[in-house]
């Protein structure tokens, strides 16, 4: 590390002596020694997320030029929502930098008058794109990447490609990007030529015939890639500013199927564009394409790593109390308050007074003069970590300077989940210390409650509640809507006589929505236990979302237990039951769930199901959730879903430590995909956003979409509300200890 | 408690951050699309504002309809400028106040304008030679006696801890003339990570010199620290140190490259 380069560095008088040089290495190798949880860089978050440099996005909604890809990547974690039109041909497209290096993209496109012999003329068509880096840019070699595009939908843009990218920075002109590629399917529709990957085996030179109809959907066949004509396509593209981007490209897509239908005139093969970048992350495009329509674009990029207020703005915790010197202030230190008859309510007081306003609720206190061990309800908090840190700080000043030891315990749903020790000198000694974050780690004894009952009473959790609110519930990509949602007033009650024990209910009132623009009878061969979800949706009356009751338990330890019985669902009623396994500190849980229900009634409050919806099931899954260290999350369950076939879901996500996920799952079960129906088979993906995150302010509110191309009876979960790994893990590791830095904000 | 300390008269009113605002605003925006709010509520005891939503739906926090239309209003550009301190902290005003006091600003367009956003802060609490102050919002803003920053809670990108040890030997006035220190501070990243920033700083005495503050004229002496972070960048904290004694009467402190530099003026 040196400075003697530096140009507005310029301190009084420097002294450039050996021995100060000396000493400034030794200073700074020192720093060096001591900043060993990351490289000295005061970087803004988006710096350290790479996100101040982004990639010029497509039609497509992945990088590239106007109607073709390039090689180039979006900074990690980064997640674009693209809008383009043209002609006839709108796109809405979510893309997701799963890792550096993979990109996955789900696309929404609707082709009006497309579908001229069907009843309905716009067709909405659902694909999913993957794309992998194959080779980062360096001084003398591309950047290469290879995609698959619409690999698992419709087949209407179906196509593979590999493409190339070099970056050029001549002085003075700014930065120019140049992209040659090779493509398959649909990119190889204009000037395309005999397969060069025949030589590897003449079956590549064909490209098997399937249509586009919607019987063939869905079917993802690795044996169709590559195969078929090949073509060539290319462009550039020129960033003379930071917010100015051109494009010029050459398209080697014929446009076929559009120009077939008369939706298009494909006059010429070359595009051209215009993009101007706000520093807000938003992007806006001018283009004039195939030589006879103008497109525009719109896109929005954001990454879960640069959040809109840093590390928030929340109030401050309360600061720590120290106590007096022992030597200096005996009286202080007395132990007689312990024996007190009243010192139990006291306290209790006192902790409440200290604890409400961080959001925290007193479960049960018991102490000796010592040492105190309380039980809590975190209900403001998204990371555990930050709820214990504020806890332990209330309490110093709540409790006798006698009291060294703090046991805090995390309680959800009334069951005891993790148990942290933590000393009352440690906390006095850290508060301000440099390192307090680590020490106060390393100082901290985190085990398993499971050893705790649920307490018998809570103190101060409220027994009932009841509120009105506002609600929106919405469901996107229908086949025959893109958005449908009702917006109304939710009323919903919680009535926990016991901890643990909970009886809950909630009622909608739908007031405005759009629910009856789609009425598709089913053509399911199935049991229709999803394919008719409009059914629960439709009609101006009210609607019992769930009426249940709970218990929530710990049958030992390591170990969790729930039954729930009752209105589960909209579309189920019955019984549930699960055990789960997570120890405190491992990265793998498994769980077991068990189902016996009955369909309900639709439009009907507490009716069960009569005729198509006469339909009893036993369901369940048993389950392993592991937590990688590299931030993804697996999850398998394998079971019998409630169409009564057997087999099993797959996901993966994408978790960042603030609470973002994004993630994508499938479902294969012993229905045929031809039983199945449209898509072939069950799939998705999903998207969970904090609310912490975008507000700035501690909750524990998170706001979960699931998209799937359409939802059918194969392959169908029930929905229990509280299942209970995602109720428990955030109090165990790993992302107790992840995120412990936020154990002293 | 820390919010008794809120209702004190000079910090109860006081808005600041505006710069925050709009993207608060945006977030605000989204979660009340979500769920505006509750329109009625009851719970058997306990908290009740704390508890409110509980019942409806998996929401824990609320927006108050009030503030929604604030928001609103800030959005737009429809609310009228926040009063500056000096309207705010008049005579009559300042003579109430005779606990320690510290006015803080937050640099904005690499200055302390007429936009710059500020807060009034009291005593909160005392640990060791740490001292941590609140301001109306409950944000907190914790200094060494002398008023070496420490830490700062609630305001974006904060700073989680600060060592710089030998700038405090320094501003205590136990040596003079340039001398080079060790500067530490630690950040939270948005995965809850603690990132660690190192600083190379030279400390200069650049002499007497008086600061005017609205509770009078202080003859002080003006240190400064000129800092280099490892990728180049400068920074300078400066210091001016009352002349009678080691209390940083004025100072204006790199907190992080979020939110910069801020501004703290011990009136009293």
């Amino acid at each position: 590390m040196s400075f003697s380069g530096n140009r507005t560095y310029r301190p009084q008088e420097p002294d450039r002596s050996w021995i100060h040089r000396i000493a400034q290495a030794v200073i700074a190798s020192a720093l060096f020694a001591c900043a060993s949880v990351t490289p000295a860089l005061a970087q803004t978050l988006a710096e350290r997320a790479g996100t101040l440099d982004r990639p010029h996005l497509s039609f497509n909604g992945t990088p590239g030029l106007v109607d073709m890809p390039d090689a180039n990547m979006m900074p990690d974690g980064d997640l674009a929502l693209t809008f383009a039109s043209f002609g006839a041909s709108n796109r809405g497209t979510l893309t997701f930098q799963i890792a550096p290096r993979l990109m996955g993209s789900f696309r929404y496109a609707r082709i009006a008058d497309f579908d001229q012999t069907q009843d309905t003329d716009t067709r909405f068509d659902r694909s999913f794109d993957l794309v992998y880096q194959l080779t980062t840019e360096s001084a003398w070699r591309p950047s290469v990447a290879v995609g698959l595009r619409d690999f698992g939908g419709s087949g209407l843009y179906s196509g593979e490609y590999l493409v190339a990218t070099k970056t050029l920075r001549p002085a003075r002109v700014g930065k120019i990007q140049l992209t040659g590629g090779l493509g398959w399917g649909r990119f190889a529709t204009q000037n395309g030529f005999t397969n060069p990957l025949g030589i590897i085996d003449k079956r590549f030179e064909t490209r098997p015939a399937r249509g586009t109809d919607i019987a063939n959907t869905g079917r993802f066949r690795p044996g169709d890639l590559f195969r078929g004509d090949a073509a060539f396509f290319g462009g550039v593209s020129w960033q003379p500013t930071d917010n100015w981007t051109f494009v010029a490209e050459y398209s080697s897509d014929d446009y076929n199927p559009e120009t077939r239908r008369g939706l298009l005139e494909r006059d010429s093969s070359y595009n051209f564009g215009a993009n101007y970048r706000f520093s807000s992350g938003f992007d806006v495009g001018l283009y004039y394409l195939y030589g006879s329509e103008i497109g525009f674009k719109f896109s929005y990029v954001l990454n879960p790593k640069v959040p809109p207020v840093a590390s928030g703005i929340e109030p401050g915790p309360q600061p720590v109390q120290p106590r007096p010197d022992r030597r200096s202030a005996p009286q202080v230190w007395t132990t007689a308050w312990a024996g007190q008859e009243a010192a139990q309510t006291t306290l209790e007081q006192s902790l409440i007074g200290v604890l409400a306003p961080e959001g925290l609720v007193l479960e049960s206190l018991s102490f000796t003069a010592t040492e105190a061990r309380v039980s809590l309800r975190n209900r403001r908090f998204g990371r555990s970590a930050q709820a214990i840190g504020r806890a332990a700080r209330a309490m110093t000043r709540a409790l006798p300077a006698s009291v060294e030891t703090f046991q805090i315990t995390l309680v959800e749903r009334g069951m005891p989940t993790t148990r942290v020790t933590v000393q009352r000198s440690d906390l006095e000694e850290l508060e301000f210390a440099p390192d307090n974050a680590w020490q106060s780690y390393v100082r901290a004894g985190i085990e398993d409650a499971g050893d705790q009952p649920n307490a018998r009473q809570s103190v101060a959790s409220p027994r009932l509640t009841f509120a009105v609110t506002p609600y929106i519930e919405t469901a996107f990509f229908d086949p025959n809507a893109p958005f449908l949602f009702d917006l109304g007033l939710r009323a919903g009650a919680r009535y926990e006589p016991r901890p643990g024990l909970v009886f809950n209910a909630s009622l909608r009132q739908p007031l405005y929505g759009n629910r009856d623009n789609t009425n598709r009878e089913s053509d399911s061969v199935l049991q229709f236990v999803r394919s008719e979800q409009d059914d629960y949706n439709r009609g101006g009356g009210p609607k019992l979302d769930r009426l249940t009751v709970a218990h929530y338990f710990r049958p030992g330890s390591d170990l969790y237990g729930r039954v729930t019985a009752g209105y589960l669902e909209t579309a189920f009623a019955g019984v549930s039951a699960e055990v789960l396994w997570k120890p405190a500190t491992s990265r793998l849980a498994l769980g077991l769930e068990v189902n016996a229900v009955h369909q309900r009634e639709p439009g009907d409050i507490f009716g069960l199901g009569e005729g198509v919806f006469d339909h009893d099931v036993v369901t369940g899954h048993a389950s392993a959730y592991y937590a990688f260290e590299n931030g993804f999350h697996a999850q398998v369950d394998l079971g019998r879903y409630l169409a009564e076939d057997w087999g099993g879901t797959f996901t993966l996500a994408r978790e960042f430590r603030n609470g973002w996920q994004v993630g994508a799952f499938f479902t294969l079960t012993d229905v045929s995909f031809d039983d199945f129906g449209e898509g072939s088979f069950d799939k998705g993906i999903f998207l969970t956003l904090p609310t912490s995150w975008a507000i700035g302010q501690p909750s524990r509110q998170e706001r979960t979409s699931i998209i799937r191309p359409i939802q059918r009876d194969g392959g169908a979960r029930l929905v229990v509300p509280d299942r209970l790994y995602d109720l428990v893990r955030e109090d165990s590791d790993p992302l107790l200890g992840d995120s412990w830095g936020r154990f002293w904000r | 408690m820390i919010r008794q300390v809120s209702t004190h008269p000079m910090t109860a009113s006081i808005r600041m951050m505006r710069g925050k605002m709009r993207a608060v605003v945006l977030g605000a925006a989204l979660v009340a699309l979500a769920s505006c709010g509750t329109v009625y509520s009851y719970n058997s005891g306990g908290d009740a504002a704390d508890q409110a939503t509980a019942a409806a739906s998996a929401s824990a926090d609320t927006l108050s309809l009030s503030g929604f239309r604030q928001a609103l209003a800030g959005l737009f550009g429809l609310a009228p400028p926040p009063p500056r301190p000096e309207q705010v902290l008049t005579p009559q005003a300042l003579a109430q106040i005779t606990q320690p006091y510290l006015l803080i600003f937050v640099e904005t367009n690499g200055g302390f304008g007429n936009d710059a956003p500020w807060a009034g802060l009291a005593e909160a609490g005392f640990n060791g030679d740490a001292v941590t102050w609140v301001d109306g919002g409950a944000r907190t803003i914790s200094t060494t006696r002398a008023g070496l920053l420490l830490a700062t809670r609630g305001y974006g990108r904060d700073l989680m801890t600060a060592r710089a040890d030998v700038a405090s030997a320094v501003l205590a006035g136990r040596a003079g003339g340039a001398q080079r220190a060790l500067r530490v501070q630690r950040y939270l990243d948005a995965e809850n990570d603690i990132v660690t920033t190192s600083l190379v700083c030279t400390i200069t005495n650049r002499g007497p010199q008086s600061v005017k503050l609205l509770t009078g004229v202080f003859a002080t002496r003006l240190i400064e620290e000129a800092c280099l972070l490892a990728d180049g960048t400068e920074i300078i904290n400066r210091y001016w140190v009352d002349l009678g004694g080691a209390t940083i009467r004025q100072s204006e402190q790199w907190v992080s490259p979020e939110i910069g530099r801020m501004r703290l003026q011990r009136l009293r």
